[in-house]
């Protein structure tokens, strides 16, 4: 009897429960998806260094999805006690015929019951089908290939989504109960009449509150344009709060600043029924200015994250077409008087089983790449220069590594200069210095410099362009300064995959049993790539993760709270309707008030992400120049896909509660 | 005198066949401009149905509707809520005062649908304001007011457009006896300065004895007619009194 009137009363209020069925199967769905990504690998063919990563990557997510489920418990039950308030007549209807507080209870128990399994075995089908999809992206993210298509299903995955919504329904249920328990009968039958006292805040004050909203928030972003993001942690976190506090009081003032700012225009506030617009809007931003902050703020996150964390992507691997110029790199940090152990040290690797190797060292000039290029240095390269110093190599390695990678040498003669660099920031100072400059010194002597002036490569393999500026000097006065870094490059002869095998094995192991001072150090191309790639992923992975999740609760709260409007505003809009306002009026009305409603914290959040795009690029410079417009466009896709969809089937939702009575 | 309101033949049926009610049953009559008609009749008589068909709320099923010269019973969905907001005016029970306005762009409000020049509209609402003698409520919001101000910046709202007719549904049914004839008194006010045509229904005798003229109604039938003449308020309370007796009304209906 008691689920049968469950079921009904699902069914009559599907409208409603449009919504919140939405949100928690796309809740389950993701949920699944992220958490089946371990199950993924049978589809991907990864190397034992990916496998490594795509471990780590699991358990991140892993950890991530425990932060997650709280976030969408707390969404649930939200979205679960509009629900149950829009219904506060109903219950208060069902205790007037008699029905104990427990029996309501139970109605409702089982009502979320009901909805809960629905959306768990809608959500997780979902999930599988997306998982399927989300290997072509893990495919995409790790560069690697898809083995034969097979069929993904996870059932770890699976047992961990219906655990966690379990838990959090039955904390839905307790909540239910509990929130029964306190309802007194009478405030269920006059509920209605309630809640159109409105409160309304005076509106004098809310100017200067919002001019100092705009301070803090300005105050944060220029802090943070002007030290970045680098500088110190403490002056990040001062940013941040001060521009969390200053959102909040945006929110606060936001409403009343406006209605002051359209009441002073006479023409457009007595126009149509654009002051009912303003005040509806006015009263209803008054009560949720706190919800309205967290929602700007998990937008902002979503934005920056889903924007960067692509952009990181590129701009590790942007890098790596100029870094990575040989299939492998040892090397080993070391004073001077360690030459001779180095050497030995790299010998005993017998390097020339996998092919050509040359072997050379990096010297210490004593200078500082300052004292040339500060004056030369722009806004993008000053940061770099910044306490580097000149490293120098001989005339003869440079020929060698040059030979290696296949490219010609420039020609030196004895007593000229050459300068290297991989780093594209530094190539318009470096042009810079050049054309003032024929002739440098370096160590107390003097150096003509190459007519070519400097060369855009790299002389060892690496992740990151480090080498912002090496001078390739005469092997005669290299060889009186101290050597403190020897390299050795390998270009494969043999099968790739075997040699990487063998390399990455040797990175692992060797320094364990080395009995030396020594510690060696490693890099191969595909390593790089790899490693480019797995940082990336894990970035893109936990962001797209987060945000669409913070994304999907964003949008479900403007939609809740909208919609549980609806009804209360029903009222309002049946007068205007009496007093002559026209449907299309209405409609219009309805359109523009959820419009600006779902906008105003998407609006300050992207302003918001402009500026944290920015500080964030310019954190990323180091590691390459990075291009947001490609994931910031696709960010804005999945926003207005998501944020829209949720928009529209508020606005048709609350059309049919108004117009339909 | 040009007749602003007339009602020929009208009939409304509810239900399907097999089971129609009649709500109105053949009813006809006319109110000349500047016109305070009353329309009593006690509850179930279709006075309201009368006044939804009326105000183009309802249709009617049979029958035709002239105010100002058009015939709303041909008019088309949405010429009828343009006719609505330009011919009408509206004064309801509970008095639908939009609660998050002040009272002072309540009014204004219905002006700018009408599409009223701003700068015309601060005049008009003054103006009508101290006729009403409500001007010291315009900055508040309706929860700060009593009922009777309320009532009373809901007939400004009604009156500001300046209608052709105004519709008034139990327009003392949620008022004190105190506020009541204060706004019957302002009633009287429009009705006279203005020249507003007034169309008051009620079940209040007392309310029902400020109009000029009252037509009673029972069984969706017009039963009677009175028209007050020179009597005084008092006379004409107390023959409203007499009819309503006659027309079996409970005396609980009439207090």
């Amino acid at each position: 009897m008691y689920s049968k009137l469950s079921l009904r009363n699902i069914k009559r209020s599907v409208r409603d429960y449009t919504i919140y069925f939405l949100t928690i199967t796309f809740a389950v769905c993701l949920f699944y998806s992220f958490n089946s990504l371990h199950a993924q690998q049978a589809m991907l063919k990864i190397s034992t260094s990916q496998e490594d990563m795509l471990q780590n990557l699991t358990n991140m997510i892993g950890a991530i999805s425990v932060f997650i489920s709280v976030v969408l418990a707390f969404l649930i039950i939200y979205a679960n006690g509009f629900l149950i308030r829009r219904r506060k007549k109903e219950l208060g209807m069902y205790m007037t015929l008699g029905m104990s507080k427990f029996h309501i209870s139970r109605i409702l128990v089982i009502e979320t019951l009901f909805i809960g399994l629905i959306s768990l075995v809608i959500g997780i089908a979902l999930g599988v089908l997306v998982s399927q999809g989300l290997s072509i992206l893990t495919a995409a993210l790790f560069e690697v290939d898809l083995k034969a298509y097979t069929f993904v299903f996870s059932g770890d995955a699976t047992v961990k989504t219906i655990l966690y919504f379990g838990i959090i329904f039955l904390f839905v249920m307790a909540f239910n109960v509990f929130i029964i328990n306190r309802y007194k009968l009478i405030d269920l039958l006059t509920a209605s009449k309630k809640n159109q006292h409105v409160k309304l805040r005076k509106t004098s004050t809310a100017i200067s509150i919002f001019i100092l909203s705009i301070i803090l928030i300005g105050t944060a972003y220029s802090l943070m344009l002007k030290y970045g993001l680098l500088e110190s942690m403490t002056l990040v976190w001062i940013s941040v709060g001060l521009g969390a506090i200053g959102t909040f009081l945006f929110f606060f003032s936001l409403s009343g600043f406006l209605l002051n700012l359209f009441k002073k225009n006479e023409k457009l506030y007595y126009k149509d029924i654009n002051m009912f617009v303003l005040r509806q809007i006015n009263s209803k931003v008054n009560t949720t200015f706190i919800s309205m902050t967290i929602i700007c703020l998990m937008l902002f996150f979503t934005m920056g994250v889903l924007s960067t964390g692509f952009s990181l992507k590129n701009s590790l691997e942007k890098d790596l077409t100029v870094t990575t110029p040989y299939d492998a790199t040892f090397y080993v940090y070391h004073y001077d008087e360690e030459q001779q152990e180095a050497n030995d040290m790299f010998n005993s690797l017998q390097l020339e089983q996998y092919g050509d190797t040359v072997t050379y060292s990096e010297y210490d000039t004593g200078e500082g790449i300052n004292s040339y290029l500060l004056n030369y240095a722009d806004s993008e390269s000053k940061d770099l220069l910044k306490g580097m110093p000149l490293y120098a190599i001989k005339q003869s390695s440079y020929q060698k590594l040059m030979e290696l990678q296949g490219k010609d040498p420039i020609s030196l003669k004895h007593d000229e200069t050459l300068f290297l660099t991989n780093k594209k920031e530094m190539t318009n100072t470096i042009e810079r210095f050049l054309n003032k400059e024929n002739e440098v010194e370096i160590a107390n002597k003097t150096y003509t410099i190459a007519s070519e002036g400097y060369q855009f490569t790299s002389v060892k393999t690496d992740i990151m362009a480090l080498e912002f500026f090496v001078a390739v000097l005469p092997d005669a006065v290299v060889k009186d300064m101290s050597a403190i870094t020897t390299v050795a490059n390998l270009q494969y002869d043999v099968e790739k995959q075997t040699a990487d095998a063998a390399i990455y094995q040797t990175l692992e192991t060797y320094n364990d049993k080395y009995q030396g001072d020594l510690y060696l150090l490693g890099m191969t191309k595909t390593l790089a790539y790899e490693s480019a790639s797995g940082t990336s992923t894990t970035v893109v992975y936990i962001g797209v993760y987060l945000g669409i999740v913070f994304l999907i609760s964003s949008a479900a709260i403007l939609a809740l709270q909208q919609l549980s409007e609806a009804s209360d505003n029903m009222v309002r809009y049946d007068t205007l309707k009496k007093i002559g306002v026209t449907k299309a009026e209405v409609n219009k009305s309805i359109f523009r008030q959820i419009f600006i409603y779902f906008m105003m914290p998407l609006s300050l959040a992207i302003i918001h992400s402009i500026f944290g795009i920015i500080v964030v690029n310019d954190a990323l410079a180091v590691a390459g120049q990075a291009s947001v417009l490609v994931p910031s466009l696709l960010t804005a896709g999945v926003i207005v896909l998501v944020y829209g969809g949720y928009f529209i089937a508020t606005y048709s939702g609350y059309k049919s509660i108004v117009n339909n009575k | 005198m040009s007749s602003i309101l007339e009602v020929t033949h009208i009939e409304k049926y509810f239900g399907s066949k097999g089971n129609i009610t009649k709500a109105i049953d053949d009813i006809s009559f006319e109110v000349e401009k500047g016109e305070f008609v009353g329309i009593m009749g006690p509850s179930g008589s279709g006075k309201t149905t009368l006044l939804n068909c009326l105000s183009t709320i309802d249709a009617v099923t049979t029958g035709h509707i002239t105010i100002d010269n058009q015939d709303i019973t041909t008019l088309k969905k949405k010429k009828l809520e343009t006719f609505r907001r330009d011919e009408l005016g509206f004064i309801f029970q509970d008095f639908n005062l939009l609660d998050t306005l002040t009272a002072y762009e309540n009014i204004a409000l219905a002006l700018t649908i009408k599409k009223t020049k701003p700068h015309e509209i601060h005049s008009i609402v003054e103006d009508i304001a101290k006729k009403l003698e409500i001007n010291e409520v315009l900055d508040k919001f309706p929860y700060e007011m009593s009922g009777g101000q309320q009532q009373r910046v809901a007939s400004a709202r009604a009156i500001a457009t300046n209608p052709s007719l105004v519709l008034a549904d139990e327009p003392t049914g949620s008022l004190d006896s105190k506020s009541s004839r204060l706004l019957l008194e302002s009633f009287k006010k429009l009705n006279e300065e203005y020249k507003a045509t007034i169309l008051m229904v009620t079940h209040d005798a007392f309310t029902a004895s400020y109009a000029d003229r009252i037509l009673f109604i029972k069984d969706g039938k017009i039963f009677n007619e009175l028209i007050k003449g020179s009597d005084t308020r008092k006379g004409f309370f107390n023959r409203i009194m007499e009819v309503v007796t006659l027309l079996g009304g409970d005396l609980d209906d009439v207090f």
